[in-house]
């Protein structure tokens, strides 16, 4: 080889040499070199926040249990109230029920000894519920739910739910809103707003055996404060700021779009014009929102590969007051016809929610990077059951 | 500004952290030990050379500017180490190795090196006497000049060649048989 080629030779030699190679870690090799090196123990950092973590789903599944539990139990109520009055009206067992989905359907005829006893569980399912259980006088306003009557149950009367702090405070916590029960000529709806201040009872007439309400009765829905629910899926901007370690602060702009399922208007949302149908608690309503919030979260971030960190964090979201376009489409399930109400524009009060969110983080630590999570959202103002979104969006890093 | 891994763990090791300092650790092993076992005749002692010089960049990581990339402070942290570990092993390193007599041997083919792998070659370096070993990684691999050699070895410029150029002859030897 000549000079040059000898060159080349070993400039591709060393080119070679200059590769990292596979090599067995032995144990002992970080064993001598920590005995050489000052250090800390690792912290438990990560313990605590897994902690922190599972305490607050715990708590939530405890909360969504037992909610769960007061609705079975209203339920429970109200079928033994409805059946009362049928049996007191007819002497035959019940022809009627409230089904799983809060929906009036009929039984069959005839069948025996389904609600026997039902008086008696009447007083103590009202009573382990801390309700107080009242006759009312049928010829009195059923809209008056401060009369109270200290006089037992008696087979022919109806009995109305009365309107005290214990029957406010669990009622806040009923997921189904709302609930019925009869007297022997008119049917009672009971109206509970997540956040409602108070119920209102509605009365509406009742055609025995079709447990049908009529849509002729309007009623008034109670003016509140309240928060609409916001199921559903939220666009968000997100700019992050790292701190120290695997912590940053999180400063986001989100668009909450899409909401779909059994939703119901909140109280104000919808006037008398609309109410003519009734029926809205036995209907399916498609709502969509448009709303624009904003949040501050602490995130706690972990790399999962060098493509996919998750983001674990707990924060602030504020809803500044502006006039909400929402759409709702009713689907009436009994009687009534199709009402539609598109492109509302609802004055929705500033407010703000405390949350918890996971997102998955892609690429990781990047500087522009999407993101997919769910946020769980509680508002402040009540503190009353809050909802579940999900996030799509991406996060600039200061 | 997005930490890196790296950037995160460094800033741990800073605050003593051990979990960070061993995730720190196994992150550049591989790095570190394939330095390393250029300059050592076994993996036994490219070991050793990676162990020490693992303590001395932990202890000296608060000289680390974080401006300047991490792995070339660390692959200089690795070469000082080595040239360490020579220094111990050599009593007369110099007079040693010039006192051998090698000629450049000029009948092997450039296509010879294609046929051995990584691990090959270098199995062949470690066994160059120590100081034309360490001449010749610093010379052809790190890019060291023989002025340089020299004042980091504390031996002659002239040495430096000489090592070098009998390095490269037995290599090309080496080389030449492990190719038939």
């Amino acid at each position: 080889m000549s000079m040059p080629e000898q060159d080349d030779f070993f400039r591709r030699l060393g080119k070679k040499l200059d590769t990292e190679l596979p090599f067995e870690q032995l144990p002992e090799e970080w064993a001598n070199v920590s005995a050489q090196i000052p250090g800390k123990p690792a912290r438990r950092k990560s313990i605590w926040w897994w902690l922190l973590f599972l305490l607050l789903l715990g708590s939530n599944l405890a909360w969504y249990a037992s909610n769960q539990q007061l609705r079975y139990k209203l339920r429970e109520t109200t079928e033994a109230l409805v059946a009362t009055q049928h049996i007191n009206e007819t002497n035959q067992p019940a022809n009627a029920s409230i089904s799983k989905a809060g929906f009036i359907t009929e039984t069959p005829e005839n069948q025996p000894g389904i609600h026997e006893g039902a008086p008696k569980r009447i007083k103590s399912t009202a009573s382990n519920l801390g309700l107080k259980h009242q006759l009312l006088d049928p010829v009195q306003s059923t809209s008056d739910t401060s009369i109270v009557k200290n006089t037992p149950i008696q087979s022919n009367d109806s009995v109305l739910l009365t309107r005290n702090s214990t029957l406010k405070n669990l009622l806040f916590t009923i997921p189904s809103k709302q609930f019925f029960f009869k007297t022997n000529s008119s049917l009672y709806l009971v109206r509970v707003p997540y956040n409602a201040p108070a119920i209102t009872v509605q009365k509406a007439m009742n055609r025995p055996g079709k447990w049908q309400l009529s849509p002729s009765v309007g009623y008034t829905f109670l003016k509140t404060d309240s928060l609409p629910s916001t199921r559903g899926t939220e666009l968000g901007l997100n700019v992050a700021r790292r701190l120290l370690g695997d912590f940053s602060v999180v400063l986001g702009v989100s668009h909450r779009s899409w909401q779909f399922g059994l939703d119901h208007p909140e109280p104000g949302l919808i006037d008398a014009k609309d109410s003519s149908c009734p029926y809205c608690p036995l209907d399916t309503i498609l709502v969509a929102r448009k709303q624009w919030s904003t949040n501050v979260s602490l995130m706690y971030e972990k790399e999962i590969t060098k493509r996919l960190a998750v983001q674990l964090g707990i924060g602030w979201t504020y809803v500044p007051r502006f006039n909400q376009t929402v759409t709702y489409r009713y689907i009436p399930v009994y009687g009534g016809s199709n009402l539609t109400v598109t492109e509302r524009n609802i004055p929705v009060p500033a407010h703000s929610l405390a949350h918890v969110r996971a997102s998955f983080v892609f690429p990781a630590n990047a500087k522009v990077a999407g993101f997919l999570g769910a946020q769980y959202d509680v508002p402040l103002k009540t503190g009353t059951v809050g909802w579940w979104s999900l996030q799509a969006g991406w996060r600039i890093a200061l | 500004m997005i930490q890196t891994e790296e950037q995160r763990l460094i800033d741990g090791c800073r605050r003593l952290d051990r979990r960070a300092q061993e995730r720190l650790f196994g992150l550049y092993h591989n790095y570190v030990l394939s330095i390393a076992s250029r300059y050592a005749d076994s993996e036994a002692q490219a070991r050793d050379i990676l162990q020490d010089a693992f303590v001395k960049m932990f202890r000296q990581l608060d000289q680390y500017n974080d401006q300047s990339a991490f792995k070339w402070w660390l692959r200089r942290i690795v070469i000082n180490t080595a040239i360490d570990h020579w220094r111990s092993r050599m009593q007369n390193p110099v007079r040693a190795d010039v006192a051998s007599n090698e000629t450049m041997y000029a009948g092997i083919e450039p296509e010879a090196l294609d046929q051995l792998n990584t691990e090959d070659l270098l199995k062949l370096v470690q066994q160059l006497p120590d100081s034309y070993r360490i001449v010749f990684s610093l010379h052809v691999v790190e890019g060291f000049t023989h002025e340089e050699i020299a004042e980091r070895l504390g031996i002659t410029v002239g040495s430096s060649k000489s090592n070098l150029f009998k390095a490269k002859a037995r290599l090309q030897v080496w080389i030449k048989e492990y190719s038939l």
